[in-house]
């Protein structure tokens, strides 16, 4: 599995993940449809935008750098934003390019 | 970011998703049914659905079940209903969700063998989107005969009173005229055109037949769609050899504690309160009950020139 500090690629969206978006509620349910044992995520607040940051051609680093812009002055927003790509790496619901390659 | 929590809007759409995946996994055929789909084929107006339905190959049900079983997903206890027909689907549940599943071995009004139905449904069915992926489903025209019998199993709900004007509404546009063509195909294919035979009328389909020899099968469909719960229990009563009835009647009065707790007890109250409250509504409805399947059977007697 690829994660933050061992992907030096661009994070993609799982091609196999159902989602549904809530537009008032600001949220994101997603699914990894190739893990079914696994529960559905729900996606809120930050794990949202960080979610939404992910467009197949920024790395962990550039992600840092996007949100930093747009939400400057925002403490630990690295860390922040680095755990949680951690954390939707781990569900399969993104994935690094350096994954694809090592395939 | 967090795993619970899922709205019942967000878990269905989920988890329609995972079911069509899992069934496809597992090599089993199976169709998501009503829910946002009738809704995506122009079927129903908007509508928030509760749980999934899934219609399953009869042939794969059982192997199926185990495989969901094997996944986490459980049957609550049983149900307590004395059915009039066999039990046509199961319901089954799991930690992760906050809703169930209906898995369907067939749907009650499709009077023909359950793997013919589900043939004639299988070799015309679609894929809809939900929840951003595509999911196996019945194609409009086969979709409009389950729904439309689905609210006609009991006809003077609400829900049917609601949702079958609007069926009938929706369906010629829906389905066109070759779509109309094709429900009247599948009416007399799936054994449902005599019951639907007035629904095919208001939605200008053409007339169709059901093959001789459902007769047996549609008295029993008449009988469910105008019994209460009460003379679901008459008839299972009524079943039994003679010497039985005292035990069966005990039993349908009083069930089992886990049963009136699992299925009758309403907030804060105790299983003696709830036992009570549907002995004395379960016998307040006897007489008309009773009275119900007299009337069905001299009827049906007199239709076969019996008396």
């Amino acid at each position: 599995m690829s994660t933050p500090e061992n992907s030096t690629g661009a994070w993609r969206h799982g091609a196999d993940v159902a989602r549904v978006d809530t537009s008032e509620a600001q949220r994101r349910a997603v699914l990894n449809l190739e893990r079914l044992d696994q529960p559905a995520v729900l996606l809120e607040g930050a794990a949202l935008i960080i979610h939404d940051a992910v467009d197949g051609t920024r790395d962990t680093q550039a992600i840092i750098d996007l949100l930093t812009l747009q939400f400057p002055g925002v403490p630990m927003l690295a860390q922040e934003v680095t755990e949680t790509l951690e954390q939707l790496a781990a569900t399969g619901i993104i994935w690094a390019e350096r994954e694809a390659q090592n395939a | 970011m967090t795993s619970t929590a899922l709205s019942i809007r967000e878990a269905v759409a989920l988890c329609a998703a995972w079911a069509d995946r899992f069934a496809k996994q597992h090599g089993c055929r199976a169709l998501v049914v009503k829910g946002s789909i009738l809704e995506s084929q122009g079927l129903r107006g908007p509508h928030e659905s509760i749980d999934v339905d899934l219609l399953v190959d009869p042939a794969q049900f059982t192997s199926f079940a185990e495989a969901l079983a094997d996944a986490g997903w459980h049957a609550p206890k049983d149900s307590t209903d004395a059915g009039i027909m066999e039990k046509h689907s199961a319901t089954v549940s799991h930690t992760h969700w906050p809703i169930t599943i209906d898995v369907h071995r067939y749907f009650p009004g499709f009077l023909a063998e359950p793997q013919t139905v589900f043939e004639t449904f299988w070799e015309r069915h679609t894929t809809t989107e939900i929840a951003g992926v595509h999911v196996n489903t019945p194609n409009p025209a086969s979709h409009a005969a389950l729904a439309a019998l689905h609210y006609l199993r009991h006809p003077d709900s609400g829900l049917a009173l609601i949702n079958l004007p609007k069926l009938i509404e929706l369906t010629p546009a829906a389905l066109g005229e070759t779509g109309l063509a094709e429900l009247s195909e599948i009416a007399a294919a799936t054994g449902s055109a005599t019951i639907l035979a007035e629904f095919l009328a208001d939605v200008g389909a053409p007339p169709a037949a059901d093959a001789p020899g459902l007769e047996s099968a549609l008295r029993q469909w008449e009988l469910n769609t105008h019994a209460g719960s009460t003379t679901g229990w008459l008839v299972k009563v009524f079943r039994e050899p003679i010497r039985r009835w005292p035990r069966e009647i005990w039993y349908s009065l009083v069930l089992t504690d886990e049963q009136i707790a699992a299925h009758y007890t309403m907030p804060g109250e105790s299983v003696r309160s709830a036992r009570w409250r549907r002995i004395r509504k379960g016998l307040a409805n006897s007489p008309r009950a009773l009275a119900y399947l007299i009337r069905f059977r001299f009827t049906h007697r007199r239709k076969r020139g019996d008396v």
